[in-house]
């Protein structure tokens, strides 16, 4: 079973160019969907201003919240959230994150898309210039960027 | 001495603190420190390096499966290999923070010809169709030369990172010793202010147990020197009555008719015995009042008739001043819970004062009546008066306004003491108004027996 995940999600990975509109794969336990740009902005949009270490200045993030992508009430405290990034770049965080803060799947920046070249196409970002709290280290890690697949483990 | 040893333990307290706030300092200075040491975040130059080198091999790798295998791989995953590296060129290039990730002047210079390099193959990235292995090979050939720089970028941002972290631990390495001196500092400083503040407790106490030890020997002179007094007082008692009864006999002509001129020496010395009886009785009244065992024989008193009895024993007293005494008596049964002897001896003690300080032929009135609850007594004079600055040591022993050589009056100065504690045990006051020159007035409140009480009382 795990292997033919596995090589359903390799085939998924290699085969995203292809179809091209696939942005971002979603896995829950009860399985995966592969969300595209329509999908993705019509899911509830919030927009959170705030500055990072990788940007200069207050800029405007506009996307899905992180809690939300995995269906309503999906996401529970306790759950841990895994995000893996098109350079095989992955974080794990405690989904309690995405349910007290104001954490986002930035699809815009500044009204605009961004690119695979300027951290697009989806950016994970945390309201830091509101929650001075946030601007410890282990949060800058968790600001992941290429975005490309989201996965829900819920507590065991 | 002393002074030294304050200067030294404020020194120690001054050590503490000075090295509290250092160590404070340099906990602060720690936390920048720990900041530089070993960034190993995303954003730090290391992974950042890392990063840039394993996409460039990426990006490499995909373009020659794409020449070799063709098919395997589509054009599609080159151009998202491209722009992975092309984005990592740009985080290295921006660094974080606004500072450079690398800031050696090669390293700059690689990121810059890369990202000129990444530049020229955009086009033909953008262009790139299945099985076109030429322009593959013209995109590989293009930015092949990369590697070898790259891999200096990677080493120079581990040495600079590397540099970095020395210089932190050196940084920490240092502090820590600072804070290991300065805690040992604390601790030396602080044994010594113990050890001082003991010494001088010690010190304290020391004094204060010599003082105790002055204090009783001082009890005990005082003790000796009044009994003496006390035992003296007695024994000159007995002859003195003995004295006094002869020149009594000899005075009242019982022995026969004696020449006007040893009658009048007979007189005089009589008076003059008396009056040394008299000053007997106050030293030994004190002597009493001070042990605290004067007795009391307490009966309900009529201080009309107190006022009044006192007056005619007074009469004879300094005759030849002509002073007059009247008694004023407002109201009936001014009764208090008295001693007769005692309150005799406050009201002769009171009129015989008012009579010496009075002037020659002038009044002394003696006045009772029923005031806010109590009995007052007063004894008025129209005498010379007392000082506002002695007023009130008046009832203090051994005062006498006048006490040179020189004074008119004579006495012990003990009689107004004697006065006071009288009437305080009775549970009443003495107070005393006075105008320099016009006369003074002694004022005795003692509380009111009610007539049952005094039925009780009687």
């Amino acid at each position: 079973m795990k292997v033919l995940l596995a090589s359903v999600i390799m085939i998924c990975a290699t085969a995203i160019p292809a179809f091209a509109e696939t942005v971002l794969t979603v896995i829950t336990p009860e399985g995966k969907t592969e969300l595209d740009w329509a999908a993705l902005d019509a899911l509830p949009a919030t927009t959170v201003k705030t500055t990072n270490d990788y940007v200069d200045g207050i800029h405007t993030f506009t996307g899905p919240r992180l809690s939300e992508i995995f269906g309503e009430g999906k996401v529970k405290e306790g759950d841990e959230i895994r995000l893996t990034a098109l350079n095989d770049y992955a974080v794990t965080l405690p989904a309690d994150d995405a349910l007290d803060y104001a954490v986002i799947l930035a699809t815009t920046q500044d009204g605009k898309r961004m690119s695979v070249r300027d951290k697009g196409p989806i950016w994970v970002i945390y309201p830091m210039s509101e929650h001075p709290d946030l601007r410890a280290p282990v949060y800058n890690d968790r600001l992941i960027w290429q975005l490309s697949k989201a996965e829900l483990v819920p507590a065991k | 001495m002393i002074l030294r040893f304050t200067a030294v333990r404020w020194l120690g307290v001054a050590i503490v603190l000075l090295a509290l706030i250092l160590n404070g300092i340099g906990l602060y200075r720690i936390q920048s420190s720990l900041d530089q040491l070993s960034d190993s975040r995303r954003g730090g130059a290391l992974w950042a390096a890392m990063q840039l080198e394993l996409e460039f091999l990426r990006l490499e790798r995909a373009l020659l499966d794409f020449t070799g295998a063709g098919g395997e791989i589509t054009p599609d995953e080159v151009r998202l290999r491209f722009d992975i590296l092309w984005s990592r060129n740009s985080i290295a290039a921006s660094g974080t923070d606004g500072r450079l990730t690398v800031s050696s002047p090669d390293a700059v210079a690689t990121l810059a010809e890369l990202g000129d390099a990444l530049q020229q193959q955009e086009a033909a990235i953008g262009d790139l169709q299945a099985g076109d292995t030429a322009a593959a090979r013209s995109i590989l050939d293009g930015i092949r030369g990369f590697s070898g720089p790259i891999h200096d970028y990677l080493l120079a941002a581990k040495n600079e990172q590397s540099d970095l972290d020395a210089l932190s631990r050196d940084q920490l390495l240092l502090i820590s010793r600072i804070m290991v001196f300065l805690s040992f500092l604390v601790g030396v400083a602080s044994l010594i202010v113990v050890a001082m503040f003991f010494i001088d407790s010690r010190r304290h106490q020391q004094v204060s147990a010599q003082n105790a030890g002055l204090l009783e020997a001082s009890r005990a002179a005082y003790k000796a020197k009044s009994q003496f007094l006390s035992t003296v007082s007695h024994e000159l008692r007995t002859p003195l009555t003995s004295i006094k009864g002869s020149l009594g006999i000899l005075k009242s002509g019982v022995l026969g008719e004696t020449a006007p001129r040893a009658q009048k020496l007979v007189h005089t010395a009589y008076d003059n015995t008396e009056r040394l009886v008299l000053l007997i009785n106050d030293i030994l009244d004190l002597e009493k009042s001070e042990t605290g065992v004067l007795s009391y024989r307490f009966a309900a008193l009529d201080a009309g008739q107190l006022v009044e009895r006192a007056i005619e024993a007074c009469r004879g007293y300094k005759a030849e001043r002509k002073v007059k005494l009247a008694a004023q008596i407002e109201g009936h049964d001014l009764l208090v819970r008295g001693d007769d002897g005692r309150m005799m001896q406050v009201m002769s003690n009171l009129i015989s004062n008012a009579i010496k300080f009075s002037n020659p032929e002038g009044t002394v009135t003696v006045a009772a009546r029923r005031h806010e609850g109590h009995i007052e007594i007063a004894v008025r004079d129209d005498g010379i008066g007392i000082s506002e600055q002695f007023l009130p040591q008046v009832f203090e022993k051994f005062t006498q306004e006048d006490s040179s050589d020189t004074r008119s009056a004579g006495g012990t100065g003990l009689g107004l003491s004697i006065t006071k504690r009288i009437v305080e045990d009775h549970g009443g006051q003495i107070s005393v108004t006075s105008t320099l020159g016009q006369g003074t007035t002694f004022f005795v409140r003692l509380p009111e027996l009610a007539a049952v009480q005094a039925d009780a009382a009687a």
